[in-house]
């Protein structure tokens, strides 16, 4: 009867994520799935799977091009396998600090990027942020000359190695999970990533000193499959670009705070914050940035619009 | 009933017809978990999606240790190592009920240790102590079991990549704190099945009879120092840190493979049939971890793990029920799927329960980590299971009955690891890891 | 057919012990590399992960061929004459289908989606790594045709 057709009108929009509940994207996709389901009047229901049970995140997107999902979050690196133009989005040393990401995603930098995967059959929706990344070891890092034959824990691509390798160090591509005992037994000096991931993953356990070299802002992006999104009418549709657009500001918020609760667990953990010289980690990697927004027109055009809100900045506008 | 509720009885009963046919575990898996896409999924969608978590399953580089410490253990049965390191695990032993059970043990929880892998240290100390343990007049059923039932220790005694996931999704857990727990319940499963497999071996009378001489045992040393500096270089390189297990294990083979020609125990000719043997034992072990991947991707899209939660909390508040409980069903969830995503899973679903009556997160991951490691050793699904039959070349029904009395004894340690806090607490409270 | 078989065997065993020679190879210069040159090597790690997938599918699939697969024979050990032999060809039939469902329908879509995106370390689209699912699957159906075969050879002769 009215019950049965009632739940045949559901549909589920299912969504991988990577890491746990607590993190900022997780709440902003669940304030997201809220808002929608209540949009649509229960006619679709959003269903969450943290902790990448899915897979991890490049099989998640060949999920997404078949339908098995229909949204997920990724790092940029994934759209950047399908178009090598997505590397400028990560490249080290293009933002001063995570404000101006965030500050480019709100002006619609990337937006003509985004819309080259259209044609691997998904549709990148929304931007999310996991935060500026630092340098952590058993010292200060103050000048690259304090990275001097540390090998220091890269994400496992070649622009990642050449820049810890510009900024002094050794870069190791290695799996996140491995790192607290590599650098346990001495295979590895250190990593680099953001307070909440050095907080959750214990590595100020083995890698006291937390350096703010600034190096990298990460960037995620919310994907969805295509056929998902054209089956929807316009109105939904309409709603479901806001909402998901919306959202971006829900996790740059949720992410402050992340920030804030790990900072103060970090310092009950005597964790010794160290101010690096950032102007001099950025000259060294300057060719490497230069190379990669060299890559097309579209690289040069994020890159100078980037540095023109850099230059607004410093005017004080 | 609910579409997650279907698919799991259709993947089930799929799965029991197929396995009591005598299709190969692997396509009973991979075909049942396929077929169960299909009540959620169109089929295209579900064959891709199958094709590619089998791909997935595969693609590990931790991984590659298995095929290369069976490579390994395979030169050194071949080139004369094995038998060389055996003599000398026979002085230690000396007239030990089941001596050369007893090495099997310690060796599985030292290799398995070092490698992470309790398949990886099944396949090495089987190849190797088993033929030996033949020769001494063994039964086959008794020196595999043997191994089967203490490989997975290493898993529990660090360093453990399943701690480290398990402390990634717990959230707030000391990877340092869970690896110091890992120890006891690790040496607590190890003693266990030692005492049995040493009671067994008395019964049978798989006893040494001759008295072992300093001078036979001084001779049995001398001979094996090469083949001795090979563990050391193994173990001796992962613990410093200059390989990975995998890293290890490719030494391993390059170590044994010169070796083996020194001693003439092969010639190089022979090579490929020894790289052919093991390459076959790769194909049959890992495609059925490729397969269960899928197997285990199907139950994470159900959402079931979340539905027996809110069952179990329905059902009682009473701490010691709702233990016994999760063992039960961390058990049977082990019997078809792999540790990691068995823990990627059932880690956030089991621990919030747990702390609402105080239990420590890192007894939990450690009583977690245990069930799991059983399940390596049951059917339908279990990779040192399958790895010890293989290498031991023995029926998995003939196994599973010797095996039984062995669940016995590991079954009451996870009991004692359940309710017995300080099993788990003792050593990371003592080094000051928990407050 | 048998000839076709042999070859088709002879193929696989070189393939396979090239494909462990040379990842033992590849591991050992990523031991080298971080050590001798100083010089990590993200490209020996990712070549050998993906030479290891090829491994147990070629692998995987010999055994296919050899029966040599584990199974709980517990019931099947007890049927005799014809009830065995259907149950025989009942088996070959499952793993063909999921040969074919599975790997060659899966495996070439999923090979064929992913010829546009690119393996960040080796450059090589990973479609080109993928493509041994459907040819294994291919090479799995000859095989369990094969046994099929002997199977039906088997009966006529105790017939
Ligand atoms: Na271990
Ligand atoms: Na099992």
């Amino acid at each position: 009867g009215v019950i049965n057709e009632e739940e045949e009108k559901t549909q589920i929009i299912r969504v991988a994520f990577n890491q746990p509940e607590t993190h900022a994207e997780y709440i902003a996709l669940a304030d997201f799935g809220e808002k929608f389901e209540k949009a649509t009047d229960g006619r679709y229901e959003v269903q969450i799977y943290p902790n990448a049970v899915l897979g991890d995140q490049g099989p998640v997107t060949e999920m997404i091009r078949t339908g098995a999902l229909q949204l997920a979050v990724v790092p940029v690196s994934v759209p950047e396998s399908y178009n090598e133009d997505f590397a400028i989005i990560a490249a080290p040393y293009l933002y001063d600090d995570l404000e101006q990401m965030e500050t480019a995603a709100r002006e619609g930098v990337f937006d003509s990027l985004f819309t080259t995967t259209d044609k691997f059959n998904f549709e990148i929706v929304s931007l999310y942020t996991s935060g500026a990344r630092h340098i952590y070891t058993d010292k200060p890092v103050v000048t690259p000359e304090d990275l001097k034959g540390y090998k220091i824990r890269v994400q496992d691509s070649e622009v990642y190695i050449q820049m810890m390798n510009m900024m002094g160090g050794v870069g190791i591509p290695m799996a996140q999970s491995e790192v607290y005992a590599a650098v346990q037994q001495h295979v590895i000096e250190g990593g680099e990533n953001s307070e909440v991931v050095y907080d959750n993953f214990k590595h100020y356990e083995v890698s006291p000193y937390f350096s703010y070299t600034n190096h990298l802002v990460m960037t995620d992006v919310v994907i969805a499959n295509r056929d998902f999104l054209d089956k929807m009418d316009p109105e939904t549709r309409r709603i479901f670009d806001e909402l998901i657009k919306e959202s971006m500001e829900v996790e740059f918020a949720a992410w402050d705070e992340n920030i804030e609760h790990a900072k103060s667990t970090l310092e009950k953990q005597g964790v010794t914050f160290v101010e690096s010289d950032t102007e001099a980690f950025r000259d060294r990697c300057a060719p490497l940035l230069e190379s990669i927004a060299g890559r097309s027109d579209m690289t040069r055009e994020v890159y100078d619009r980037i540095m023109e809100i850099k230059a607004r900045e410093e005017n004080g506008e | 009933m609910s579409l997650a509720v279907q698919t799991a009885i259709v993947m089930v009963v799929l799965l029991v017809i197929m396995l009591a046919m005598g299709v190969s575990i692997s396509v009973s898996v991979g075909l049942s978990s396929a077929v169960a896409m299909l009540c959620m999924l169109p089929a295209d969608v579900s064959f891709t999606t199958s094709a590619q978590r089998l791909f997935a399953g595969a693609n590990s580089f931790s991984l590659i240790a298995i095929p290369f410490f069976i490579l390994a253990g395979n030169l050194m049965n071949n080139g004369g190592i094995a038998e060389r390191l055996v003599n000398v695990a026979k002085v230690i032993a000396g007239r030990m009920p089941g001596a050369l059970a007893q090495t099997n043990i310690i060796g599985n929880m030292m290799f398995g240790a070092i490698s992470g892998s309790g398949a990886a240290a099944a396949a090495a100390m089987g190849g190797v102590i088993g033929p030996m343990e033949k020769k001494e007049g063994y039964d086959d059923a008794y020196s595999t079991v043997v191994n089967i039932a203490s490989a997975p220790t290493g898993m529990l005694i660090p360093p453990s990549n399943l701690m480290i996931v398990y402390s990634t999704v717990a959230g707030s857990v000391s990877v340092a704190a869970l690896f110091m727990g890992g120890y006891l319940p690790g040496i607590l499963w190890g003693a266990a099945v030692m005492v049995l497999a040493g009671i067994t071996a008395r019964r049978r009378g798989y006893v040494i009879k001759e008295a072992v001489t300093a001078r036979m045992a001084l001779k049995a040393v001398l001979d094996a120092i090469p083949s001795l500096l090979l563990i050391v270089i193994i173990i001796g390189g992962i613990l410093c840190g200059a390989f990975t297990a995998t890293e290890a294990s490719a030494v391993a083979v390059a170590y044994a493979a010169i070796l083996g020609l020194i001693y003439k125990g092969f010639t190089i000719r022979d090579l490929p049939r020894i790289i052919l043997a093991s390459a076959k034992m790769t194909g049959i072990i890992t495609l059925m971890i490729g397969l269960s991947s899928i197997m285990s991707w199907v139950m994470a899209f159900t959402g079931l793990p979340d539905i027996i939660a809110g069952g179990i909390l329905s059902m009682t508040d009473n701490k010691y029920v709702i233990l016994m409980l999760m063992n039960v069903i961390l058990l049977v969830v082990g019997t078809f799927m792999d540790p990691t995503p068995a823990v990627l899973i059932f880690t956030p679903i089991f621990l919030p329960i747990c702390q609402t009556f105080g239990m420590h997160p890192v007894q939990f991951g450690i009583m977690v980590s245990m069930n799991l490691c059983i399940g390596t050793i049951t059917p339908p699904v279990g990779s040192i299971l399958f790895t010890g039959c293989k290498v031991g070349g023995i029926k998995i029904e003939k196994v599973i009955r010797e095996l039984l009395p062995y669940f016995g004894v590991i079954l009451i340690a996870l009991l004692l690891v359940t309710y017995i806090p300080s099993i788990s607490m003792a050593l990371p409270e003592a080094a000051g890891l928990i407050k | 057919m048998k000839r076709l078989r042999n070859a088709i065997n002879k193929l696989v065993e070189v393939f396979s012990v090239l494909l462990i020679a040379v990842m033992v190879l590849l591991v050992l210069w990523q031991v080298v590399a971080r050590y001798m040159l100083n010089s990590p090597s993200a490209f020996s790690e990712a070549l050998t992960r993906y030479l290891f997938v090829w491994l147990v599918l070629v692998t995987a699939t010999y055994a296919f061929g050899s029966r040599e697969h584990m199974y709980i024979s517990a019931l099947n050990d007890k049927l005799r004459g014809g009830v065995k032999t259907a149950v025989g060809i009942g088996i070959e039939a499952l793993t063909i289908l999921f040969a074919a469902c599975v790997m060659i329908y899966g495996g070439s879509s999923i090979t064929a989606m992913q010829m546009v995106s690119l393996d960040s370390s080796l450059h090589i689209p990973m479609g080109i790594v993928y493509a041994i699912i459907p040819v294994c699957g291919v090479i799995t159906v000859f095989y369990c045709m094969c046994n099929i075969a002997e199977e039906l050879g088997r009966r006529k002769e105790s017939a």
